[in-house]
């Protein structure tokens, strides 16, 4: 204890160096952890929105349909699994869902584009797309008494979703993109053919436009289209005979409140469903690109990190040092007086443990009201985050927010830590290694 | 002057080791900003050649309705004539004319709804390279082909995803089945000649390339294209401007024989405003890293240039005391900052230089998978990402290091400069 005592009294007599080099080992935790804290949220944004739109917490498809969104792989007798689902987990929202690619025309012109089979009561308890006609609904109906400042952004909010989501008993209601109805020169109302392959058929479903949304990210917006599951039914058959497959889907996806005990989960879920042609997936194998995507950007995180760490270990090393030399008196009278040289480096190492401490204590602190304002307020991407197809179909929010990631308190806080402790192992043997009568001759 | 200069240097080489030590963590800052320049070099770089050289074009010139609607119908007359007369201009680099389409293509078996691209393969060669994006090898050895012949041959080029997801190869068939110009249905037979990874996740996964006179063919067009794009001579705003300013002259008439309709020229940064945020997101990005860095640098540097300033309170307080003026005291001890930035600048540009050495030649493997890299923005990066080489790679942190040194050095040198020369004499 006496170590820790002489160490902060060392420490308190150098105030404006201490400060300093702590404020140095502050500045690189918090803008690590900030960094960190950021990554983690729009990580966690991409995938909560790859989960609505994609695959849900656990998703029940053919096993080959993770590798291979082919048309053939299909779930038969979806209802059933989604009754067995709905079930066995009386809380979640389990839904049923087909993606088809093909042609939409209109008299006008075509436009190729991915359409999704969906249960719309149950999408709509799910993605946000639905949630766009009702706030441009509202938005409209406030256009007329609203004052004039606030018209523009309630303009832009009612051309987010013109007409409505689908019904769920409207077999041939279509909610297409604002860019497709460009293309196709439709209105809401109007009549488009959807054309894919099936077997060796050309196919044709006549569908109706009931709405046309908006998510502001055109790129993303032109390549799906919403329809209901039996409208698209007809174009998923049994790829070698050609026949009609019973009350088929691509995928049965369960949505939980929270993930937590997700393994756990998945397992009781292929108990019920209990069909040895289908697999039951967690979100993190049904969508393993996703999940390596992340983890090789977390990684070139990780190299900047130990960047700055590098530096930080440079500065410290550089006062330390400069402290024992500053100190060569003193330690020559201190040896002088029986300290052992082990006692003079576990001084120096009390110190840098207490400096590292305070800094990376302090940085924590330093570090929570910017987090606070990335978390609540964000940073307004506009429509700078895109689209790509392979997540086409999630709606973004263009604000990215943080989130705290767990990882920058356990673990580059105590890398943080172990940073100084390693900058101050050269200079305590340096202080060591003098002798007492040298060392108080010194000037 | 240059005696406060000396005395800088002199001060700065009593304690070697430290100004040494302090010198490399400004280096190892510098080194760190040299290399991730770099790399926003080398990424930016694909980002460009990708989108303005492959995707955009400088400036595109279509019917007025083409950019909102893209219609079969919303195509322009006598390109050939154009063309020419682009190739004429000082700011042009060379125009390319093309074709779009959009058709249900496949196999008997399967197929998707895909976007076609008809081009002249003798003039992107010259001008936008698209040549290029046929890569040399494939993941797993699969042989990539080769890019659409001069003349047309019914031959296609579709994407590497998309091949995949049909699951054909070099040689096979495809069906396109579309609308055409009459309102009836187009449909032709195409013999697969090679396959793209370009980057761009559109075209790779759902995009075709024909030659622009099977795709016409196709869509009962004649000799109508829907585009004609320029590169610029440089992506420098005023060649790009000059160019814009240049091309209504440049217009033949009867281009756009649509009565409600006029020609539209378009600067690719309004084609696709995202595209252009994308590129100017750089900037930002950079910047942000500069600050962060240099901000832990200067906090190194406040530390020595204090220490140095503190342990001389008695001799500053002599030279004061022998007629040195408090605006001498600041110079010095922002001399003697300079002087250690110019140290760390010399030690940081060598490190840095090996760090881009190695980016450029080594590079660092992002591979997600299937030889893709990370995906932004609808852009799919390589499997292994190169730094580039820029004079801003090598400007700006050394910029960034001296004006951070003598940021930091400032409050020392004031501290100093208010020392009352009787005080500082007496401290001990």
């Amino acid at each position: 204890m006496w170590l820790f005592t002489l160490a902060l009294r060392n420490l308190f007599r150098h105030r404006s160096r201490t400060l300093l080099t702590g404020l140095a080992i502050a500045a690189s935790f918090a803008l690590v952890a900030l960094h960190m804290h950021f990554e983690y949220g729009s990580w966690n944004q991409r995938i909560r929105g790859s989960v609505e739109a994609v695959s849900g917490h656990l998703v029940v498809q053919h096993p080959d349909r993770a590798d291979d969104p082919q048309v053939e792989y299909v779930v038969s007798r979806s209802a059933e699994v989604s009754g067995a689902l709905q079930r066995t987990f009386p809380e979640a929202r389990v839904l049923r869902r087909a993606q088809v690619g093909g042609l939409l025309a209109s008299p006008r012109n075509t436009s190729p584009l991915f359409v999704s089979g969906i249960e719309p009561d149950r999408e709509a308890q799910v993605t946000r797309i639905d949630d766009l006609f009702q706030d441009a609904d509202a938005a409209r109906a406030a256009l007329d008494s609203a004052p004039e400042p606030t018209r523009e952004a309630l303009q832009r909010e009612a051309e987010r979703g013109l007409g409505s989501w689908l019904e769920p008993q409207d077999l041939r209601g279509i909610v297409i993109g604002a860019p497709v109805a460009r293309t196709l020169e439709v209105e809401l109302g109007d009549r488009v053919v959807l054309m894919a392959q099936v077997g060796d058929e050309l196919q044709s479903i006549p569908l109706v436009v009931r709405g046309i949304y908006s998510t502001g990210i055109d790129r993303a917006d032109a390549v799906v289209a919403y329809t209901t599951l039996q409208a698209v039914q007809p174009l998923l058959v049994d790829p070698k005979t050609g026949e009609p497959v019973p009350d088929p889907a691509h995928q049965v996806a369960v949505h939980f409140e929270h993930e937590r005990g997700l393994d756990a989960l998945a397992a009781r879920a292929a108990q019920a469903v209990d069909r040895s042609d289908l697999s039951t997936l967690t979100w993190r194998q049904a969508m393993p690109t996703l999940l390596r995507q992340m983890e090789v950007d977390r990684s070139f995180g990780i190299i900047l990190h130990v960047f700055i760490g590098l530096i930080v270990v440079v500065v410290i090393f550089t006062t330390l040092l400069m402290s024992a030399l500053e100190r060569t008196r003193e330690i020559g009278l201190l040896m002088a007086l029986g300290m052992r040289p082990k006692h003079i480096r576990a001084m120096f190492w009390a110190e840098a443990a207490l400096l590292g401490l305070g800094g990376t204590v302090a940085g924590f602190v330093l570090h929570l009201p910017f987090y606070a304002f990335l978390a609540y307020v964000g940073i307004d991407l506009g429509d700078m985050i895109a689209g790509s197809s392979d997540i086409a179909g999630v709606v973004f929010d263009p604000v990215m927010r943080a989130e705290f990631d767990p990882d920058a308190l356990f673990y580059y806080g105590p890398f943080t830590f172990l940073l100084t402790l390693l900058a101050s192992i050269g200079p305590a043997y340096k202080a060591s290694r003098l002798t007492p009568v040298d060392a108080m001759r010194h000037t | 002057m240059p005696i406060l200069l000396i005395m800088a240097w002199r001060n700065l080489w009593r304690h070697g080791r430290r100004s040494l030590l302090t010198a490399l963590a400004m280096a190892l800052g510098m080194a760190m900003s040299m290399s991730i320049i770099s790399m926003y070099d080398g990424m930016f770089g694909i980002m460009r050649t990708l989108m303005i050289d492959q995707l955009l074009g400088h400036v595109q010139i279509t019917h007025s309705a083409f950019p909102t609607r893209r219609g079969l119908y919303d195509t322009l007359h006598h390109a050939d004539e154009l063309l020419s007369r682009l190739d004429a201009l000082p700011q042009s680099r060379g125009a390319v004319a093309r074709v779009h389409g959009q058709a249900l293509l496949g196999t008997e078996h399967r197929s998707a709804g895909v976007r076609l691209v008809g081009v002249e393969p003798s003039r992107e060669l010259a001008v936008t390279k698209v040549q290029d994006t046929v890569p040399s090898s494939l993941p797993g050895g699969v042989d990539p082909g080769r890019f659409l012949a001069d003349e047309p041959a019914r031959e296609i080029v579709i994407g590497y995803d998309l091949a995949r997801d049909l699951r054909v190869a070099l040689g096979d068939e495809l069906v396109a089945i579309t609308q055409d110009a009459y309102g009836g249905i187009g449909n032709e037979v195409y013999t697969i000649v090679g396959l793209t990874r370009s980057g761009d996740e559109a075209m790779d996964r759902a995009g075709a390339w024909l030659h622009f006179s099977d795709l016409q063919a196709l869509l009962a067009l004649d000799d109508q294209v829907h585009e004609v794009r320029i590169l610029a001579a440089s992506d420098a705003q005023d060649v790009v401007g000059g160019l814009l300013d240049a091309l209504p002259g440049a217009l033949p008439d009867g281009l756009i024989q649509d009565d409600d309709a006029t020609a539209a020229i378009s600067p690719w940064w309004d084609i696709d405003p995202m595209a252009a945020q994308m590129m100017e997101m750089r900037g930002i990005a950079q910047f942000m890293v500069l600050v962060v860095v240099f901000g832990l640098v200067a906090l190194g540097v406040i530390n020595t240039m204090l220490m140095s300033v503190l342990e001389r309170t008695r001799e500053l307080g002599v030279i004061k005391a022998l007629g040195l003026r408090p605006r001498g005291i600041v110079w010095l001890v922002l001399y003697e900052a300079l002087l250690l930035s110019l140290l760390a600048a010399g030690i940081g540009t060598l490190l840095g230089a090996g760090l881009i050495a190695y980016l450029m030649t080594i590079g660092i493997p992002m591979d997600v998978g299937e030889g893709e890299g990370i995906g932004f923005g609808g852009i799919v990066f390589p499997s292994r990402l190169y730094g580039g080489i820029s004079v801003e790679a090598f400007v700006e942190p050394i910029l960034g290091v001296v004006l951070s040194a003598l940021l930091a050095a400032l409050l020392p040198a004031l501290r100093a400069a208010r020392l009352h020369p009787v005080d500082a004499i007496r401290a001990e």
